[in-house]
């Protein structure tokens, strides 16, 4: 697989970075929460790019990579300028996750959603990620405090074929 | 040095340095469980930085990591560290990393430990939240966290790897309003074991 492009029937998500170092990455609308930096910088960054039009969707990254856990964390941001159907940000998605886990032989890959998007839980469910928990109360947001939803996803619960094993 | 800046029952807390390595960590060996947590900013309010200034800390340039030493009050031996940094970069929440002295150390002792630091974190750093990663294998530790009042919020699985299998890593977290609903629960306790003593 050419790990400078990931092709899908309806986007395809060009390699952003090359050296690990997320540089100067596009700007969208985060949809998951980026982790305050950590001990393993570093990471895997993607364009998500329309396959018809050629529409800069969004970006998804894979961050944080522990060799030793096989682990990382997952970070999309939308460009919510753009309306796409939820296929497309299925599909993105979902050739990330097997980039993940086939040729990064990755183990698990981590997500935090902000409690604002609860939402989101059930199309991250249906991507191969399973609800953890919620930390309550960890963001302040004026007077009010936000809660992160923990979510997870393992190679042993996932498929080739983007379906999830009972 | 250090700074003794609270005593609670037999148990003193002071300041120490952020690298004091003095401590083994019990929870596990595995220094991939002490990631996390890093961000930009001090932990502490401007007008508390300078009473909590210590030689050698690198508090000044932007570290928000904090370590706090636990006394025997009456020995004075030490029995941990405790290490306090910010939850996402919000100020007002902490997340705790407990170092014990030593395996066999007396639950009871690192419990009370636990309790001062966070009656510490409430009163005097003026922290909302508090919360605490374990290892899903650290029975002792889960039992000592939940006795002091911290709630199970979620549950990593297979977050961890120690000795050729994964674990699940859990999340505890305690919110002022539940310390506060904590403490009056256990001094009504006290109360009540106290009347039926009398």
């Amino acid at each position: 697989m050419d790990d400078q492009l990931l092709r899908g029937e309806r986007v395809t998500l060009t390699r952003l970075n090359n050296n690990g170092d997320a540089g100067e990455l596009p700007v969208f609308s985060p949809v998951t929460i980026h982790r305050s930096a950590s001990c393993m910088p570093g990471g895997v960054y993607f364009k998500i790019v329309e396959s018809h039009d050629g529409r800069a969707m969004g970006v998804v990254g894979l961050y944080d990579m522990d060799p030793k856990t096989e682990t990382a964390w997952l970070q999309l941001d939308l460009n919510e300028a753009e309306a796409y159907d939820r296929d497309h940000e299925m599909e993105a998605l979902m050739l990330v996750l097997r980039y993940a886990f086939t040729e990064l032989s990755l183990h698990r890959i981590n997500l935090d959603l902000i409690t604002e998007n609860e939402k989101r839980i059930g199309f991250f469910e249906d991507c191969g990620f399973r609800y953890e928990g919620t930390q309550r109360e960890v963001l302040c947001a004026g007077d009010a405090h936000l809660g992160i939803i923990n979510m997870g996803a393992l190679r042993s619960e996932w498929t080739r074929a983007g379906s999830i094993t009972a | 040095m250090m700074d003794q800046i609270m005593t609670e029952g037999s148990i003193e807390i002071s300041t120490c340095n952020s690298d004091d390595n003095q401590f083994r960590f019990i929870a596990q060996d595995d220094p991939s469980f002490l990631q996390g947590g890093g961000s930009e900013g001090s932990l502490l309010p401007a007008s508390k930085q300078a009473h909590f200034h210590v030689p050698g800390d690198s508090r000044d340039q932007g570290v928000s990591e904090i370590s706090f030493a636990m006394l025997e009050g009456q020995t004075g031996a030490r029995i941990g560290v405790v290490r306090c940094c910010h939850s996402f970069g919000d100020r007002s929440c902490g997340e705790l990393r407990m170092e014990f002295a030593n395996a066999e150390t007396q639950w009871e002792l690192l419990g009370c430990a636990l309790n001062a630091f966070v009656r510490f974190a409430f009163t005097q750093l003026g922290l909302h939240r508090l919360s605490m990663d374990l290892p899903y294998y650290s029975e002792d530790e889960i039992h000592m966290v939940e006795q002091a009042g911290f709630l199970r919020e979620a549950q990593r699985r297979q977050a961890l790897y120690r000795d050729g299998q994964y674990y699940d890593m859990l999340t505890y977290g305690m919110l002022r309003p539940d310390w506060d609903k904590h403490i009056m629960e256990e001094e009504k306790w006290t109360i009540n074991c106290c009347a039926e003593n009398a």
